[in-house]
């Protein structure tokens, strides 16, 4: 078979696809009623409900700031945490703003650069969470203070403080080290391969690599 | 929602359903699969009817959406056959009984596209379709020479398929 061939069998399967299906219309009215079922809207949903979770943990540490200022290590320690979870609304902020201007009419290279620009913008948010890592016993001071109304670091032992500082320190090293990897052209890493995909979009990397590519061809 | 739109909408989709079907059919092997693409590019024509123009003909706009929405949300390899226990509720259903006479080659002819990367696919698709290489190229956002290049590799790969 040749183009010209598979193009004619093309026209004759289009006039016959007319005749022989037919649309549910129930479910086509089921889709418009409920827009909340497709796929970007889902995404546009979930990154405004973590928007919202965020926003909650910035105003309620935010309030415990108030509410116990002084130069105490919970009060530091949410003021850490803070700056993290500003960062996360920020970034869920942007992932709404994002999502929202896709639009699928457009031709397809402009689509996948606005849809790449989403994955980029989520691996960018992705990269400043983790940098809390380090700042793990933020929440343990917080915690003790919140639940049990002790401030631990005070209680600490300075050989404790000295084990604790040298564990946050190799977190430190570790999160910029998975920062510095995280590009990609490390993807044959497993690891980084696998939060490639999760977070980046590995399938529209790869397309508009083909993209690319073509134009250089 | 406008009654208007809604009109409007059901007679674009009434009409020109079988771009829907030609879409998902070319890039998903799998009927599971399949319905669940024809439903994401049904919610994303509603949700972009207004970006429509009458600078473009209705059939390439809706092509366009498709096929972004066939390349970008559509994940392979996905076996939920799980979460359909009814494939009775099909949005675009099928008669193959109509085309039995012709289904071995349009089979072969699928199966052609499949084994296509999805920038082919698409240039294929719209070939077939009769676009020209200039509207493919406006479409894909790419030169009148890509597209050209692409033709003819695909004719090439069809040459060697047949051979």
């Amino acid at each position: 078979m040749n183009l010209d061939q598979m193009q004619s069998m093309w026209q004759a399967h289009s006039e016959k696809l007319d005749e022989c299906m037919s649309l549910n219309k129930t479910l086509l009215q089921k889709i418009q009623s409920d827009g909340n079922k497709s796929e970007l809207n889902k995404l546009i949903l979930t990154r405004a409900i973590e928007g919202i979770v965020f926003l909650c943990i910035v105003l309620s540490l935010g309030s415990y700031m108030a509410s116990s200022w002084s130069l105490t290590a919970p009060v530091v320690s949410a003021c850490v945490l803070n700056i993290f979870a500003i960062l996360g609304l920020a970034g869920s902020i942007g992932q709404v703003a994002l999502l929202s201007k896709i639009d699928f009419s457009k031709p397809m290279k402009e689509t996948l650069n606005d849809l790449i620009a989403v994955r980029t913008h989520s691996l960018n948010v992705f990269k400043l969470l983790i940098l809390s890592a380090p700042f793990y016993m933020a929440y343990v001071f917080l915690g003790y203070d919140l639940f049990f109304d002790v401030d631990l670091f005070s209680l600490m032992s300075a050989e404790t403080t000295i084990r604790f500082s040298v564990i946050a320190l190799i977190f430190g090293l570790l999160v910029a080290l998975l920062i510095n990897k995280l590009k990609p052209e490390n993807r044959d890493n497993k690891l980084i391969g696998w939060l490639y995909q999760e977070i980046s979009g590995r399938r529209l990397t790869h397309l508009l690599d083909q993209f690319e590519n073509m134009e250089k061809g | 929602m406008s009654v208007d739109r809604h009109r409007m909408y059901l007679d674009i989709i009434e009409r020109h359903k079988g771009i829907v079907f030609k879409v998902a059919r070319a890039y998903c092997s799998n009927e599971f699969d399949r319905e669940d693409l024809v439903q994401e590019i049904l919610a994303q024509i509603w949700r972009s009817l207004d970006t429509y123009n009458d600078n473009f003909k209705i059939t390439t706009w809706m092509y366009r959406v498709a096929l972004n929405v066939a390349i970008s949300f559509y994940r392979k390899d996905k076996t939920i056959a799980y979460k359909h226990t009814e494939m009775e509720d099909k949005l675009l259903s099928y008669d193959m009984e109509a085309e039995r006479e012709n289904e071995q080659s349009l089979s072969e002819l699928y199966a052609f596209i499949n084994g296509l990367n999805d920038i082919d696919k698409a240039v294929l698709l719209m070939y077939l379709e009769g676009e020209s290489q200039s509207e493919i190229a406006t479409n894909l956002a790419i030169t009148i020479a890509n597209v050209s290049t692409k033709i003819s590799r695909i004719k090439q790969k069809l040459k060697a398929k047949a051979s």
